[in-house]
């Protein structure tokens, strides 16, 4: 290379002189920082949780009509005994597990849909049924004849035989 | 170049000092590059607001001053290609107008070496002040640049023979003893 070249290009950048470099006038300086941009998801956590306490605040107004905390907390502890109800019912049900013998010719009281019901043919438990079933020939509905217990005419001999 | 001075990294003074000691250095690099003393400013500003964001992660290993000539050129190569797509677009805008004249304060560059070597490719104008200028060896413009030496001697050798043809043989060597370096036609290899 030859040495013109070098020279001239020498004294024509020597000849650039900028001001003084200061630090406090860098644009790096106005420009925000490497750590500043670590403290961003905290800033982002903060305001995240600012506005979910505006919006519970807001919905807790809305539901109970009164700004105020106090009621708020009536309220909550009056919807939570309200749900604690239907659960204690169920404690006096295990003295009805055992049904009362019905009393005949009294009406018969009328049961709640979660207790169980007493199956039909216990109730008449003073009639005993016959287990005679030769006679029935599969037809079921030989229970709502009369009184099988009572001999019929023809098994009956005539008292003449 | 030698680098007397250790800096630790993410330290906020250390980053002062750096920016006091190579801020001269880098403007007139860049300047030699864009030839452009306004432009090169801002450059070299840019420069050291994304080194200052890296700084934390900067390894002490490495010449910092190389560290910040590599975002320097980087930033002027991009800031080369803005001004030549808005030049392309300028020139789509007056089409059929006639020719407006240019700033002179905008095109006005002290020297003819410096004019010259703006004209380069960015590349090959910055490997040769980094060489020329700063006193870089080959070995540490390749690090600076990311490329290997051999190609620091490649851009070398381009560079001188664009110069010589550019300004003439008055400024250069003859033609018969320039080297013979295959020319891309971006210049950026």
């Amino acid at each position: 290379m030859p040495d013109r070249l070098v020279t001239r290009m020498r004294a024509e950048l020597d000849a650039v002189r900028p001001a003084y470099p200061r630090a406090a006038h860098a644009r790096y300086r106005r420009a925000a920082p490497a750590h500043a941009n670590a403290r961003r998801p905290l800033a982002g956590l903060v305001m995240a949780a600012a506005a979910g306490g505006l919006a519970v605040v807001a919905l807790a107004t809305l539901a109970t009509g009164s700004p105020n905390p106090q009621v708020w907390t009536i309220r909550v502890a009056a919807g939570l005994q309200r749900l604690q109800e239907p659960k204690a019912e169920p404690t006096p049900a295990p003295p009805s597990a055992e049904p009362t013998p019905p009393v005949i010719g009294a009406p018969e009281p009328e049961r709640s849909p979660s207790l169980p019901a007493v199956p039909p043919t216990q109730r008449p438990q003073e009639k005993p049924q016959p287990t005679d079933n030769g006679h029935d020939g599969g037809d079921h509905g030989g229970d709502h004849q009369s009184p099988r217990s009572s001999p019929r005419p023809s098994d009956s001999a005539p008292p003449g035989r | 170049m030698s680098e007397p001075t250790e800096y630790r990294p993410g330290n906020a003074g250390d980053f002062d000092r750096l920016y006091q000691a190579a801020y001269p250095r880098l403007l007139r690099t860049v300047y030699a590059v864009l030839g452009d003393r306004a432009a090169a400013e801002d450059c070299v500003q840019d420069a050291f607001v994304r080194a200052f964001q890296a700084w934390p992660r900067f390894r002490p290993d490495r010449p910092a001053e190389a560290w910040l000539h590599q975002i320097a050129i980087n930033g002027a190569i991009s800031y080369r290609r803005k001004m030549r797509l808005r030049q392309v677009g300028e020139l789509l805008r007056r089409l059929g107008r006639p020719p407006e004249e240019a700033d002179p304060a905008i095109t006005a560059i002290t020297g003819e070496v410096v004019a010259a070597i703006s004209r380069l490719p960015v590349k090959l104008a910055a490997t040769f002040v980094l060489r020329h200028y700063h006193g870089y060896s080959n070995r540490e413009i390749a690090a600076a640049m990311g490329v290997s030496e051999r190609m620091v001697g490649l851009r070398l050798a381009q560079a001188r023979e664009r110069l010589a043809r550019d300004l003439g043989p008055a400024w250069g060597l003859p033609n018969s003893v320039l080297p013979r370096v295959p020319v891309s036609k971006s210049g950026d290899a």
